[in-house]
């Protein structure tokens, strides 16, 4: 593990002074780039006219970065401990990584599943097959059940009907 | 190409599915392996012998029967591309069938060699009542495949899935006669070409509508797919996912799109707003499955809403994603069901908490089954991409709202995938009877990495499956411009990168 950390940390320190020209020089970066990244030479050039504290940020957190490490893991070992014992509620927010997982899990994935459970349920179960396929073979099942005791097989029965609907066809021929 | 292949490959399954009837067990699966990879070679001598960007249709035949009906033949670079889809999944789920069915073997590999005729009879018919024939055919073997070989409630199933396609389906009968008698002819080519007036052309295409989003199936007529899926054997469920779905959206295609432009371009609103619901609806129900094959029943009507969105899109994005997502959705789901039928063959349950931890002792099966999985996803470098990425692009030149919606289809989509894969590969095994359960066999193998080498074949180099219906796409948009609605999006153009020099002349003089 030590050997690529070491070619990684070669990188880190000498990759700047190689490519800098290629990559960000208002200069010649625009002919390596050639429209394959936006180069605004413009903005490059600009960016040395920031004032020296902007320039200094990132060495200066690095630097107190590199205090910190060293005060916490090699001067006294046990102040992370005693930190996180002093700064509870801080701690715990940001051993959590400030509850988004947990504010992920309540705003979307539980609503996911609930709305995922009433569309299956109410939706395809309760909607669209009950009165789709389901309640149509029971529209079917009913309607043959009434149509069966409506076949007496009684001739009387048979005769009255044509005549109720011999009257009503009479009927609607005079009054029409 | 006067040699008869389109009816020779018609020809081949035909005369081994009466062979197996009359066959032992061993040698129907023999015949019908032989059968299908037949089949299959001519499907290679089919795609290498197309002419890319020649004739619109290619390998005709005619032969006239009685009256105007004929047996007429022919194909696209649409038909093409599914045709070859269709021959190169059925000998896999022959070879699926090989030792999940144990009861009425021939009877069974005659059901499903009488499927493939009916699958390339579909896509191949160039007469109007010749595709009808084989179109509606393909509900009978199916019928029975599900209804005799499939799970406990198989019974419902079968008739859940056929009343639902056949309703839809008579519709479009009444309105086939129509226009046989309207423009007197029955051929498809002509009819391509033939206006119907703008309001009969809207009954019309909703007849076919009403067939072609069953098939599809579009919300809301997408019941009848979860529970067909869970009853049907792991090979109907393939070649279900795999053809059968892609029929509805060939239909659209060759149907709805170039015969009635205007009809399609009024009802735009109607398939979009269906497709955006069924992508949201069916992926929140996706996620909440307990059942795998369930699961990825309901993910195929959200990738299918994915196809008609790009086929309305009246672009030539839209167009060819649409028949990209139908390709790569055909060799994925139809791997997946694979996946959950190699792990049901072990455990014989697809309950998904039953399993846990395989990748521990299924370490080739956990890679195939990642593989799909992430293809399912629609991730960079497999087939679902390239379509999905084409069709949202197209669909986006239309409505930027629908492409919105169905683009949370996609983070759905990783959402109930991801958490399927979790559940069933990953973690630590729960029970002895998973711990018991052996890698994939050679035979497995065979069936799965088939598949996963297409579906990274279509990722990498999609070019292979677009050359053949470029041409087609440039002559069904050539229809159906006149009828283009306008878009909501009005894209401009971009100006640019200002160059270095102007840059220079002025901006740069200002900052020193």
């Amino acid at each position: 593990m030590l050997i690529p950390l070491i070619v990684l940390s070669v990188g880190a320190v000498a990759a700047g002074f190689v490519f800098h020209r290629w990559f960000i020089d208002p200069e010649s970066a625009g002919e390596f780039w050639k429209g394959a990244l936006f180069f605004n030479e413009h903005l490059m050039h600009e960016m040395h006219q920031v004032p020296l504290l902007v320039q200094l940020a990132a060495t200066i957190v690095m630097l107190s970065g590199l205090l910190i490490a060293y005060l916490t893991y090699i001067r006294s070992p046990d102040a992370p401990a005693k930190f996180a014992d002093t700064f509870q509620p801080l701690y715990r927010f940001l051993l959590n990584k400030w509850y988004f997982d947990q504010l992920y899990h309540f705003l979307f994935v539980r609503p996911a599943f609930a709305i995922g459970r009433l569309l299956w349920h109410r939706g395809d179960e309760g909607t669209i097959d009950r009165f789709g396929p389901n309640g149509s073979a029971w529209l079917v099942q009913v309607g043959s059940r009434a149509a069966v005791r409506l076949q007496t097989g009684y001739v009387y029965t048979y005769a009255f009907v044509m005549l109720i609907g011999l009257t009503a066809a009479i009927t609607w021929a005079i009054a029409g | 190409m006067s040699f008869p292949i389109l009816s020779l490959m018609l020809a081949v399954p035909a005369v081994a599915a009466i062979a197996c009837l009359f066959l032992s067990a061993p040698a129907a699966r023999l015949t019908a392996l032989a059968a299908t990879l037949i089949d299959l070679a001519l499907g290679v001598v089919l795609w290498t012998s197309f002419d890319v960007g020649g004739a619109q249709w290619q390998f005709v035949e005619y032969a006239p029967l009685f009256g105007r009906f004929g047996w007429a033949l022919g194909i696209d670079g649409y038909a093409l591309l599914l045709i070859v889809l269709s021959v190169f999944l059925m000998p896999i789920c022959i070879g699926a069938s090989w030792q999940a069915i144990e009861k009425r073997v021939p009877e069974y590999m005659a059901a499903f060699l009488f499927t493939e005729v009916l699958m390339i009879g579909t896509f191949a018919a160039q007469d109007l009542f010749l595709f009808y024939i084989f179109f509606e055919a393909g509900l009978i073997p199916m019928f029975l495949i599900i209804g005799i070989w499939g799970g406990a409630n198989r019974i419902y199933a079968s008739y859940k899935f056929f009343l639902y396609t056949l309703l839809g389906s008579l519709l479009m009968f009444i309105a086939m006669l129509y226009m046989s008698i309207t423009a007197g002819t029955t051929s498809i080519p002509a009819l391509l070409n033939y206006d119907f007036p703008a309001s009969v052309q809207t009954w019309l295409w909703l007849a076919f509508f009403a067939s072609f989003a069953v098939k599809m199936p579009m919300w809301p007529v997408h019941t009848w797919l979860p529970d067909a899926h869970v009853q049907a054997p792991t090979a109907g469920s393939v070649i279900l996912a795999g053809v059968l779905l892609k029929l509805g959206g060939y239909g659209f295609l060759r149907f709805s799109l170039p015969m009635f432009p205007e009809a399609s371009a009024s009802l735009v609103w109607l398939v979009f707003g269906l497709s955006a619901v069924a992508v949201i609806y069916t992926s929140l129900v996706a996620l909440v499955q307990s059942d795998m094959k369930k699961l990825i029943a309901y993910s195929s009507v959200a990738h299918m809403a994915i196809v008609t969105i790009g086929l309305f899109a009246f672009n030539a994005q839209g167009i060819e994603g649409a028949m990209m997502v139908m390709l790569g959705h055909g060799l994925v789901s139809g791997a997946l069901f694979l996946c959950v039928g190699v792990i049901y063959d072990r455990l014989h349950t697809r309950e998904i908490s039953r399993y846990g931890g395989l990748a521990i002792n299924m370490p080739r099966y956990a890679i195939l089954f990642l593989l799909f999985t992430m293809a399912s996803i629609g991730l960079p470098g497999t087939s679902n991409f390239v379509g999905e990425l084409l069709s949202l692009m197209g669909t986006y030149q239309v409505s930027t709202t629908i492409a919105l919606l169905c683009t949370t289809g996609i983070i759905l989509g990783a959402a109930y995938m991801l958490y399927l894969y979790r559940r069933v590969v990953w973690g630590e095994i729960k029970s002895e009877e998973v711990r018991q359960m052996s890698d994939l066999t050679p035979r497995e193998l065979w069936l799965l990495v088939p598949i996963a080498a297409a579906v990274l074949w279509m990722g990498v180099y999609p070019e292979s499956f677009l050359a053949p219906m470029r041409k087609d796409t440039q002559i069904l948009l050539a229809r159906i411009d006149r009828a283009k609605p306008a878009g909501d999006s009005l894209p401009t153009k971009g100006t640019g990168i200002v160059p270095a020099a102007h840059a220079e002349t002025s901006a740069h003089g200002s900052a020193h």
